[in-house]
This record gives structure tokens, C-alpha cells and sequence, in this order.
């Protein structure tokens, strides 16, 4: 039977376990407890919970000063608020400043659903890719994101976690082996390579099984790092494969396509094809819906695929 | 007391002495926010701070933020008086390579806690040091510095909240009231009004002093030592420039050229 795993439960169950052995691990919340579901981080720690309300700069701030006494940071805010509203606090106090600290963008893009436009943040990766020093990262599944914490947690310098909070089908078994920065092949596959990270590597794996009833091997791709982003893996994908299409939950412009098409023209250009949200803004709708009005449902992906066969 | 109000006044122009020198060694820079700082610096470096030039990383140290973080000539003149760095340093100030540059970077200054420049940053990294003393439970203290102008960022009042929020007696914040900001006066760009009542209403222990007066500095300092349960702020109206008299309190005095003659004329007025 399929294992499923809530994606904010491990984030707080891996918390939890690290602290034990880790006591410069905190957490802050921006009146988003109920959201990140950390009570248990709480309740086993008060002393190093904090929740500044509504303020996600200051809590970035809050965390710089943490962080500067020697504390390991995690913020939480959902993924707009997370990124829009905290990037100079990001920037100058934490990454110019050295620190580590965690900032976990929770229900990137479409999956906020009927929260709509204003909390589908399609620029996040866009504003924290232009941050020197800074990491990025996106899990899939909850096997992946209970290892991603620790090596986040090891950095010298802050990082951006985007994820999906909800109940989530493992991808991943128990033999994983996590490495930041190492994009993982899902699927093997030698005519194109279909490159995504989070939630749309459901639909990129359904578009490869579309293909191969197409007579088409479609590589699929984890490029769960978005940055920096795995050249060697990209070159590869264009040496072997010869076509490349990237799919995100994110604007093409700034996010994932982006930083796979500036290693496709730095190591081996070919022709490219980038899914995403189309330098527009979301609307209210459920999951099947955003995804169909978006352009980033199977059937997006498979063109985009035949437009490269 | 440790020193006399004479000494640590002595102190404070020789600390105002090398910010000129500093300054005018690269031919312009942020003057005046630098020199109107430098009497609360002598009284927490000379009397209050516990900390050790000849080990920065000091665990359990008392830590300072500068969040107007252009005041950074000001702090490294003090630093270098107390021996964080060779006092040659101060010749390099925003050369090419230095370890002072124009706002203050923990990566590069011994003796500096805290980036800034970026400002209305450093009360919430004051605040989240406050905190992290509360989980070691280490006794230390945090000091800060605010600017007037600077606190026209929304996110000195976010981090004034949940200082008080926390109950965070630990942490001392200076609000350098002089009045001045880039374009014109304070008051005629976006006036804060009342400062103490505002910071009052935030839930601060408030207290309002000349910022020039060594005595009530000190005395400031040590009232703050005794109320646990609120952070504190002391308003320090202070005049932009203090010390060189021909930009004393001008909205130019910010940023302006310093040259071989001013210097001399500072250096005069130093005496």
C-alpha cells in the first residue's frame, strides 16, 4: 500500500528529534502555528518558541539576532510573506551577515488554492535566487524533506525552503539517500528530459507515461536544489537526451526554467521548453483547476514535449 | 563609576578626534551621525559593557548593535581605543581591502556584532540576541542605537512590540534624537512626534536625556539595569556633528567632504 506522510508533521517531527541532540535549534512563528503545525515544537521546547505575529520582517530580524548568538533559526510565514516581504531582512541580515538561518515558505504557488492571488506567490524563487549565499530548496515527498533539514541546518549561510504542507504520497523509499545540491532521476528515459521540483513532479511523471505510450522515453528529474542548481545533472540531461523541459510552480520567469536554461547555454545548449506560470498572477480556484487555467497540467507538458520531438 | 566624568569626557573627544581623522584620511563620510553617538559609546564601552577587546567572540558577553549603521567611524573609533584591532586600522577606513567599512559588517570589524545599513534591521537582530541570552540564561545585556530618521521604518516598531511583547528587561536601546536626516530636519520629512510617549504607549521603560551628558548616560544606563520586566529605551536628544561646531546640528552634516582644513578646524575644536 502507499505510504503517505503530512508534509508539516515531519517538518516538526524532524524539529523535534534534532533539537533533542541540538539545543541551538529555534523556532518562530509569524501567527502561523496553526499553519506550520509546530505546536509539538512548543510543547517540547517553549523556551526557544517564539511567534512575533504578523510581522515576518521583524521575525527575520529576530532570527539574524538569534542566529548571530549562536541559534539555528526556522521562520515560518506562508511562501509569499516569506519571500516578498522579507527580502531585505533576508538579505542584509542574514545572508551579507553570514547567518544560518532556516526560512520555510510554507504552500508555494497554486496550492493555496482559494486563498488566490494574493497568497500564490510565483516570485519567491525568483527573489531569493538573487540573494548571494543563499540556498534554495523544494522537497517532493516527506522521506525527502525529513533529510533536508539537517543538511539546511549545517549551512553557513541562510535558506529558502518552499513546500506543501498537506498529506503527500512518499516518492521516495527507505533506502534514500539525500544530497543537497544532487538532482535525483526519477525516471530514466534517453529522448527528453523533464526537469521540476515539488508538487508538479506528479504531473511530469503522468506526462511521462503519455509519452511512452507516444513511443517516447521521457527522463523525469527531482531538481529538488534550485540553487545552486545542479549543472552536472542539466548537462547531462542535454548531452543525453537532447531536449529539455522544465516545469515549475513558480513565474518561467526567475525560477527553475531559468536557472536550468542559464546551465543548458553554459554547457551544452538545446532546444528548451519552460512550464510555468506564464508572467502573470493566480485567481481563486482548487488544485485541478489552478493547474488546467495555469498551464501547468499534464497536457501542458506533454505539448511542450511534442513541440521539442 | 570606573573613571571620572573628566576622563571618559577626555575619552570621548579623542574617540571624536579619530572619527575625524578617519574620515577625512578617505575625504568624505557620514560625520555627523558618527560623532553624536560617541558619548553613549564611552560610557557602555568604558563603564558598562562586559566585554573583552582581546576575545570579541567573549561567550556570555554583552553584545552592542549599531542598527543606524552609518554611525560605523563612531564605533570603530572606540573599538580601536579599547584594542579590538591595531589603532592603524583607522587609517583605512572604505580603503580598498579595510576592516571598517562605512556601515558596520560583523564579518569584518572584531568587535562588531552586528550588520547594518539596511536601516530599521538592527532592533529586531537586538531583540533576537536579548532572546537567545534568555535561553542561555547567561545574564548578558544587549545594547542598541536607533536613529530618529531611521525610525521612520516600519520594522523598529515591529521589533519595539515584541520587545515588549517578550518582557525583554535585558535589552537597552538609544534613540539618537538629533533631529537630522538626509533631505531636511526630522520634523519636516516625517516627524515621530512625541518619541517617548510613543515608546511608552509600546510598553518601554522610558527615560529622556541629553545625549551628550556623560553623567546621564551612565545614570541611564544604570536605572535601565534595574527594571527586568521591560525593555528600555533612553531618548537621547542629541545635536548631528557633535564636536566639530562649523556642522554642528546641520541637516549637511550627514554626509559631507572632510578636508585637510577641516580637519584641522575639527581637530581644533577637540582640543
Amino acid at each position: 500500500m502507499e505510504n503517505k506522510q503530512e508534509m508539516r508533521k515531519v517538518f516538526c517531527e524532524t524539529l523535534v528529534e534534532l533539537a533533542k541532540t541540538d539545543s541551538r535549534i529555534c523556532i518562530i512563528n509569524s501567527d502561523s502555528r496553526n499553519i506550520s503545525g509546530t505546536l509539538p515544537f512548543e510543547q517540547a521546547y517553549p523556551e526557544r518558541s517564539f511567534n512575533v505575529g504578523i510581522a515576518e520582517a521583524n521575525m527575520v530580524g529576530v532570527a539574524a539576532g538569534l542566529a548571530v548568538s549562536g541559534k539555528k533559526p526556522v521562520c515560518h510565514a506562508f511562501g509569499p510573506f516569506m519571500s516578498r516581504r522579507v527580502l531585505d531582512q533576508a538579505t542584509i541580515s542574514l545572508a551579507y551577515s553570514g547567518l544560518n538561518a532556516i526560512l520555510v515558505g510554507m504552500s508555494p504557488g497554486f496550492v493555496t488554492e482559494i486563498n488566490g492571488g494574493t497568497h500564490q506567490g510565483y516570485e519567491d524563487i525568483a527573489a531569493m535566487r538573487g540573494v548571494a549565499n543563499m540556498t534554495i530548496v523544494e522537497p517532493y515527498d516527506g522521506v525527502q524533506l525529513r533529510q533536508m533539514i539537517p543538511a539546511l541546518l549545517e549551512l553557513d549561510g541562510p535558506s529558502y525552503i518552499r513546500y506543501d504542507r498537506v498529506v503527500t504520497p512518499d516518492c521516495y523509499g527507505p533506502d534514500y539517500q539525500y544530497q543537497l545540491g544532487k538532482a535525483d532521476v526519477l525516471r530514466e528515459g534517453k529522448d527528453i528530459t523533464l526537469i521540476s521540483s515539488g508538487v508538479l513532479l506528479t504531473q511530469c511523471l503522468e506526462a511521462a507515461e503519455v509519452l511512452k505510450e507516444k513511443g517516447v522515453e521521457a527522463r523525469v528529474l527531482n531538481m529538488h536544489t534550485i540553487k545552486p542548481v545542479d549543472r552536472e545533472a542539466v548537462e547531462k540531461a542535454a548531452r543525453e537526451t537532447g531536449r529539455i523541459v522544465t516545469v515549475e510552480n513558480h513565474n518561467i520567469i526567475g525560477g527553475l526554467g531559468s536557472a536550468v536554461a542559464e546551465a543548458v547555454v553554459e554547457t551544452c545548449p538545446v532546444p528548451m521548453r519552460r512550464v510555468g506560470i506564464q508572467d502573470r498572477f493566480g485567481e481563486v480556484g482548487d488544485r485541478a483547476y489552478l493547474r488546467k487555467c495555469l498551464h501547468i497540467d499534464t497536457p501542458d507538458i506533454v505539448a511542450a514535449a511534442c513541440e521539442l520531438l | 563609576m570606573r573613571h571620572s566624568i573628566q576622563e571618559l569626557t577626555d575619552l570621548a573627544k579623542e574617540a571624536r578626534r579619530i572619527t575625524m581623522r578617519m574620515i577625512a584620511g578617505i575625504g568624505k563620510g557620514h560625520v555627523g551621525g558618527a560623532l553624536d553617538i560617541v558619548d553613549i559609546l564611552t560610557v557602555l564601552y568604558y563603564e558598562e559593557m562586559n566585554v573583552d577587546p582581546s576575545n570579541p567572540q567573549m561567550k556570555g558577553r554583552d553584545r552592542f548593535v549599531l542598527s543606524k549603521g552609518h554611525g560605523g567611524p563612531g564605533l570603530y573609533s572606540i573599538l580601536a581605543m579599547k584594542g579590538y584591532f591595531d589603532k592603524k586600522e583607522i587609517d583605512t577606513l572604505n580603503k580598498p581591502g579595510t576592516i571598517l567599512p562605512s556601515h558596520c559588517d560583523r564579518l569584518l570589524t572584531p568587535g562588531v556584532d552586528m550588520t547594518a545599513g539596511s536601516l530599521g534591521q538592527g532592533l529586531s537582530a537586538a531583540v533576537g540576541m536579548a532572546l537567545a541570552d534568555r535561553i542561555d540564561q547567561n545574564g548578558a545585556r544587549v545594547y542598541c542605537i536607533i536613529g530618529d530618521g531611521e525610525s521612520q521604518e516600519g520594522q523598529i516598531w515591529e521589533a519595539g512590540m515584541f520587545a515588549a511583547q517578550q518582557k525583554l528587561g535585558s535589552l537597552t536601546c538609544f534613540l539618537d534624537l538629533n533631529g537630522q536626516q538626509i533631505d531636511a530636519p526630522v520634523d519636516e520629512v516625517n516627524s515621530m512626534r512625541n518619541p517617548a510617549a510613543k515608546w511608552s504607549a509600546f510598553g518601554w521603560n522610558v527615560q529622556e536625556i541629553d545625549g551628550h551628558d556623560i553623567q546621564a548616560i551612565y545614570d541611564a544606563v544604570e536605572k535601565a539595569k534595574t527594571c527586568t520586566d521591560q525593555p528600555n529605551m533612553i531618548v537621547c536628544r542629541t545635536v548631528k556633528g557633535k564636536g566639530w561646531k562649523k556642522i554642528e546640528g546641520l541637516t549637511k552634516s550627514h554626509s559631507l567632504p572632510v578636508t585637510a582644513e577641516d580637519l584641522e578646524d575639527a581637530l581644533r575644536d577637540l582640543q
